[in-house]
């Protein structure tokens, strides 16, 4: 049941001009930072004299800022994947449909979570020309391209599974899209409350809730159980708070 | 007994916040039949629709569902504008957990029994209101469940539609038991054998369509068109009502002539009465007639609506 209604998700979403128009931004704007990262980093070691040359390190000043680009865009996108999931199918009176047949809330959650995993999968899968276009210049570490789309896939779970509990809280769209973007800010900016608390348990708590924090060690390479644990709760959490709130029909 | 009953509504309430919407409502829908649910605007119909539907349980009470699948089309029709017909109906059989082997079969039957052949392969989207509404009904029967429940399946529709609309509905009760709800009262005097009126959430009366009309029956009157007024004759009719409970009220309006409504108990004794205070006054009589009261006055009379 939940193959059935990904796939409709999916055949919905890639049938839709919306879709191929986020898709066409979303690499239009990654790809003209990555052509700036590129060119600042070889004007740079052309104006840089020799024996300087080797503090200039290819993975800090490209790979690991592209991919910290990437997931500030993936900020910006990633609510207009979800925005509609569940909000349009309130205002359609299309959930009804989903609670009159023999689908379960967990059902329905669960297909609309992967519908949406897929989506934002593929705006990650077109920016790996990126790393190809740095295979051909034989250039990548390969080993921070692979902690960068790992990095880059859990804070978009997370995006996204806050995004959609935002769908599911009202039937108009843009609502939706606004409290997703408030909801992520504020998980964004978090990390900046623990630069100024002077408490040690507070400052430690904020960057522990903080998603960036994750992002930025998984990114330069370390992937710790504390930030896996991180991304599985909050996924955890925030789908329950969907089924939670599709079930208070019932109450 | 109860095995004669598709749904059985038994004391149910709900209450939204500090808001009673429905209240101790009761009424039982009979296996095979087409049965109305009426009310004016805001009187619980829909939310009674959903808790059918297990869409909202009941704050109180409990329903019963001799069934095994409800199929339904709510207020607003649950259409995918972006998918075709066809791809449609295939889903939502495939939601009602259909056999595979029986969704071709099933999704053919429902595109043939709503004539939706000449549009199947078309988007949801490009279809007409009219069309629409088909599909919407062909979502609720094309997994062909036992009870089928239709929230306004004609709002909004042009005549010619509502007119299709009722002899698909028609059809669908031959095989189906429907619980239909419409403000179009002469469409559920012509589907329904039964009906069921609520008004505030509460039961105002559950019965045979005859029986109902029967209820309100005490609004037979006698129609007298008359080329002038006579202040006597309506004071010798108000007296009359006054002695006796067989004559109701009188009604006086003015058409291209005068006419006179006296409402009376139907009975033919009474008749006789109001013939012989015509007779007795100085109307310049052009016609006598009897009108009976319709579903409609029926309807309106058991609201309270009318004097």
């Amino acid at each position: 049941m939940i193959f059935t209604i990904v796939k409709k998700e999916l055949r919905s979403y890639f049938l839709d001009p919306v879709g191929y128009i986020v898709m066409g931004l979303f690499i239009s704007i990654t790809g003209y930072i990555f052509y700036n990262l590129l060119i600042s980093f070889v004007e740079n070691t052309q104006n840089i004299p020799g024996m300087y040359r080797s503090g200039l390190d290819f993975v800090n000043h490209v790979t690991i800022q592209l991919f910290t680009n990437i997931n500030l865009f993936l900020l910006i996108f990633a609510p207009i994947l979800t925005m509609r999931s569940f909000s349009s199918e309130k205002k359609n009176g299309t959930l009804d449909l989903y609670f009159s047949s023999q689908v379960s809330d967990l059902e329905i959650v669960l297909a609309k979570y992967i519908g949406a995993l897929i989506k934002g999968g593929v705006l990650l899968l077109i920016t790996f020309i990126f790393p190809l276009i740095l295979w051909t210049l034989k250039a990548p570490d390969f080993t921070f391209v692979f902690s960068g789309y790992l990095g880059l896939f859990l804070n978009l779970t997370a995006y996204l599974s806050l995004g959609l509990f935002a769908s599911v809280c009202t039937s108009n769209q843009v609502v939706a899209a606004v409290v997703s973007y408030v909801g992520i800010l504020f998980f964004w900016m978090i990390s900046w409350a623990s630069q100024v608390s002077s408490n040690y348990l507070y400052a430690n708590i904020f960057k522990y809730v903080s998603i960036v924090k994750h992002f930025e060690t998984i990114a330069k390479g370390s992937l710790t159980l504390s930030s896996l644990c991180y991304f599985v709760s909050f996924n955890i959490l925030f789908l329950v708070c969907i089924k939670v709130v599709l079930s208070s029909r019932k109450w | 007994m109860e095995n004669n009953y598709s749904i059985v509504v038994d004391s149910i309430s709900r209450v939204f916040g500090v808001n009673t919407v429905i209240d101790d409502l009761s009424f039982k829908v009979l296996k095979g039949s087409v049965h109305g649910f009426l009310g004016p605007n805001g009187a619980g119909k829909t939310t009674t629709m959903k808790m059918i539907m297990d869409i909202l349980p009941p704050s109180k009470g409990n329903i019963s569902i001799h069934a095994e699948s409800v199929g339904a089309l709510l207020e607003i029709a649950p259409l995918f504008e972006d998918m075709i017909v066809e791809d449609y109906l295939v889903y939502v059989c495939k939601l009602q957990r259909v056999s595979p082997s029986k969704i071709k079969l099933f999704v053919e039957e429902a595109i043939t029994k709503l004539n939706l052949k000449d549009v199947e392969k078309r988007l949801i989207r490009n279809l007409s209101k009219g069309y629409k509404q088909r599909v919407a009904v062909a979502q609720a029967i094309v997994f062909k469940p036992e009870i089928i429940i239709l929230d306004e399946p004609t709002v909004g529709l042009d005549p010619a539609s509502v007119i299709e609309m009722r002899n698909l509905i028609s059809k669908i009760g031959k095989d189906h038991t429907v619980l239909i709800s419409s403000h179009l009262l002469h469409e559920i005097e012509v589907l329904c054998d039964h009906i069921t009126i609520i008004k505030n959430g509460k039961l105002v009366i559950s019965d045979t369509v005859e029986q109902i009309k029967k209820h309100a029956s005490a609004e037979v009157s006698l129609r007298i068109e008359c080329l002038n007024e006579e202040e006597a004759f309506e004071a010798s009719i108000k007296e009359a009502i006054e002695l006796s409970s067989n004559l109701k009220r009188i009604e006086k309006e003015n058409e291209n002539n005068i006419v006179y409504r006296v409402f009376f108990d139907g009975a033919i004794k009474s008749r006789l009465q109001i013939y012989d205070l015509v007779k007795r006054s100085n109307l310049e009589v052009l016609e006598f007639s009897i009108e009976e009261s319709n579903l409609e006055q029926s309807f309106l009379s058991l609201l309270g609506e009318r004097e």
